[in-house]
């Protein structure tokens, strides 16, 4: 990090940037922004479905106030309950975290006309962006390359069947309200147009209150490639280099990657210089993601524009060492953006799993249920982050929201390094109760492709069509552990589970005699027993697919 | 006392003894093995078998346990020894609600002629939809849930009589 200089703002000597800010999310990303708050000493306010009452953000936020009825429309997406919430509890600033309404300017708007900041850019941006169709205009006006497609707001559909014809097939249809893959659909014949057409509407619909959508043409095997921006409110705008997402399943993004393997340093500065371009074009301030998609003649096309925090942030954060979240609510109290462009470097690899609670063995459906365990068993996490709104003794997963469980980061010297890193990490994420993509994402960066870095948006389609979980039988070492944890459990005098019923089994207040519940703690004398010589293997057993000589 | 644990493609009887504080005598399948084993934390067990030190974690809801062991996690189903087997009466009932969710649209009506892979009802999961189609060519007989409402995983959503 030596050469990397970066004047912060002084915010003891300036005026403080906000006193109290209300988080108008859930899961991962409130409890992300509740501790960037923390940090910058800002109270934090929680909102909460019925569903969320017991949830990690609730436990760290100030103050937390309830919504009720756990769908999201009357809940996370009820724009008058939030602003209901923002009045009484005096905030001075509202995070609207991804999702959600991060991206309704509506709901922006409403923000300032009620005299709170909304942490984001101006109304009017999200406006022009969130229209993907109006977008796609301001970025031909600026100079940025775009597909071929329809982008008129006709809503006849034998009127789309035949401008659908004209663009011809593969197309993509989108919503024009769309980002994160919802209401999106590739159509490959024509006679699937209109069934594509209904259902991604309603999905849109469902996902944004807003069922538009728009037509385009459908690049075959490109890679997706964003730039990450950050712009103050006096006109300044820099970049934090590329993410590349290609590994998409369904349009959702689940493993991305910076830097991206495909870019060298001439490609990486003319995209960057686009994004910036684009987002100067249209007065962008705050945090933001331009996307672009790139073909193997390394040409790229703006794809949209994300006028929020993306998902996946945290892997920039990683290689450029700077808090984006926290400059989010630096750069909305107006602060100046004192990075500079030249100063900015790419240190090392970086790499994002996303956890989902899906069924891989049944065509990846959302699984919903409780989560008994949720623990990443490593104890120094040594450029690992694990960012998840989960606590690690589990919680109900509900059918209601999203269902991302974690995003699993990590951060080395090389791409080689950090897919390794990965590997371990995910080999030591147990999730017991419900069906997750743990294995799935094992499989993905073992690929020879992928560890090759021939990633594209097909790689999913390509090498994972069928994919389906060996159906291992369950080792002896697995049905040991299970056997005497039944013992243990069905045996009256542990009153509990496991007979824990103190925090912290080390107590000096523990006495360590006789048949009771202390015996089986691990007490001093089996930490002796399984030192040394054991300390090998162990390591061994516990990663015997993935050992380092198979990366 | 033995038990049995199935993880669905084959039962294996357990028996375990505690032999001493920490050591136990586990007998699976007919084979006997000596394992030490201590409890870290509410369900994280590490144990010794072999001369060698494993870890894992464990978790139950009902009759069913999670095993997390060497990366990789084991859902089995406990019995204890002359229990009933219990058949998963809706497991691959095409017209039960295949997951949790909410239905957005029933295409259908009592009376309805359907033709194979006709879309019935969309249900909605976390945003996602899933189509539900007819099996086989017939007439709806009975709807039973409408757009809205929630079902549950194994809910019965229609009844086709076959032609």
């Amino acid at each position: 990090m030596s050469s990397l200089e970066i004047r912060f703002p002084d915010e003891k000597s300036s005026e403080k940037l906000f006193d109290k800010v209300l988080i108008a999310n859930r899961g991962e990303i409130a409890v992300r922004i509740a501790e960037a708050c923390q940090e910058l000493d800002i109270a934090t306010v929680a909102i909460y479905s019925e569903v969320d009452r017991r949830a990690l953000h609730i436990q760290l936020a100030d103050e937390s106030y309830p919504l009720g009825n756990p769908l999201p429309q009357e809940s996370y997406l009820n724009i008058d309950k939030i602003i209901k919430v923002a009045k009484r509890s005096e905030v001075d600033a509202i995070h609207p975290g991804y999702g959600f309404l991060s991206e309704n300017a509506k709901f922006a708007r409403r923000c300032v006309e009620e005299g709170f900041v909304f942490i984001g850019p101006p109304p009017d941006v999200i406006d022009a962006m969130g229209d993907k169709i109006q977008a796609k205009e301001l970025m031909i006006n600026a100079n940025v390359p775009v597909l071929p497609g329809y982008t008129g707001y006709a809503k006849n559909i034998a009127f789309l069947q035949k401008k659908a014809n004209e663009i011809g097939y593969p197309l993509m249809i989108k919503a024009a309200a769309g980002g994160g893959g919802k209401g999106m659909r590739i159509v490959y014949r024509s006679r699937d147009f209109r069934k594509a057409l209904s259902s991604a509407s309603r999905e849109a619909n469902s996902a944004f209150g807003d069922g538009r959508i728009f037509l385009e043409k459908y690049l075959e095997d490109p890679r997706h490639v964003e730039i990450q921006i950050l712009g103050d409110n006096h006109g300044k705008v820099i970049h934090l280099f590329e993410r590349e997402c290609s590994i998409q399943r369904r349009f959702q993004k689940i493993i991305e990657e910076t830097p991206s393997p495909a870019l060298d340093d001439g490609l990486r500065a003319k995209m960057g210089a686009a994004a910036v371009r684009a987002a100067k074009a249209v007065g962008y301030q705050n945090a933001g993601t331009v996307e672009f998609l790139l073909d193997s003649d390394r040409n790229f096309y703006f794809l949209e524009m994300n006028t929020r925090l993306q998902v996946e942030h945290a892997i920039t954060e990683a290689i450029t060492g700077i808090d984006i979240v926290k400059w989010q609510i630096r750069l909305a109290a107006g602060q100046p953006l004192t990075i500079n462009q030249e100063d900015l470097f790419q240190r090392g690899h970086a790499l994002e799993c996303r956890i989902y609670a899906e069924d891989c063995t049944k065509e990846f459906r959302p699984a919903a249920g409780r989560l008994h365990r949720f623990l990443l068993n490593i104890v120094n996490k040594i450029g690992i982050r694990n960012d998840t709104g989960l606590s690690e003794e589990g919680e109900d997963v509900s059918i209601f929201y999203d269902p991302m469980l974690a995003k699993l980061i990590v951060h080395d010297a090389t791409r080689e390094d950090s897919v390794r890193k990965m590997v371990w990490a995910l080999q030591n994420y147990a999730a017991l109760g419900i069906p997750t993509n743990i294995d799935y994402l094992k499989e993905i960066l073992s690929h020879e492709e992928f560890r090759n870095g021939n990633t594209s948006t097909h790689f999913i389609p390509k090498y994972f069509k069928n994919w389906a979980p060996t159906a291992e039988h369950t080792p002896v070492g697995a049905l040991l552990a299970l056997s005497i944890y039944d013992l243990v459990e069905s045996t009256p005098i542990y009153n509990g589970v496991n007979g824990f019923s103190e925090p912290d089994p080390h107590s000096p207040w523990k006495s360590a005699t006789g048949f009771g519940r202390d015996s089986l703690r691990l007490g001093k004398s089996v930490v002796t027993k399984i030192s040394g010589a054991a300390r090998k293997p162990f390591r061994r057993s516990t990663a015997p697919k993935e050992s380092p000589a198979d990366l | 006392m033995e038990t049995e644990y199935d993880d669905g493609k084959e039962p294996h009887k357990v028996e375990v003894r505690r032999q001493e504080e920490d050591v136990f005598l586990v007998k699976i399948d007919g084979q006997e093995h000596e394992v030490q084993a201590e409890f870290v934390a509410p369900g994280r067990l590490q144990f010794r078998w072999q001369n060698r030190l494993y870890k894992a974690v464990v978790a139950q809801e009902g009759d069913d346990r999670f095993v997390f062991f060497q990366g990789q996690v084991y859902k089995l189903s406990k019995r204890e020894e002359g229990a009933p087997q219990v058949e998963a009466a809706v497991a691959g009932d095409p017209l039960a609600a295949p997951m949790p969710g909410r239905v957005v649209k029933v295409l259908v009506k009592a009376g309805d002629v359907v033709e194979t892979a006709q879309d019935l009802v969309i249900l909605e999961a976390m945003k996602m939809e899933t189509r539900i189609t007819a099996p086989f060519a017939g007439m709806v007989v009975d709807v039973n849930f409408g757009d809205g409402d929630q079902v549950n995983q194994g809910d019965k959503l229609l009844e086709i009589e076959a032609t």
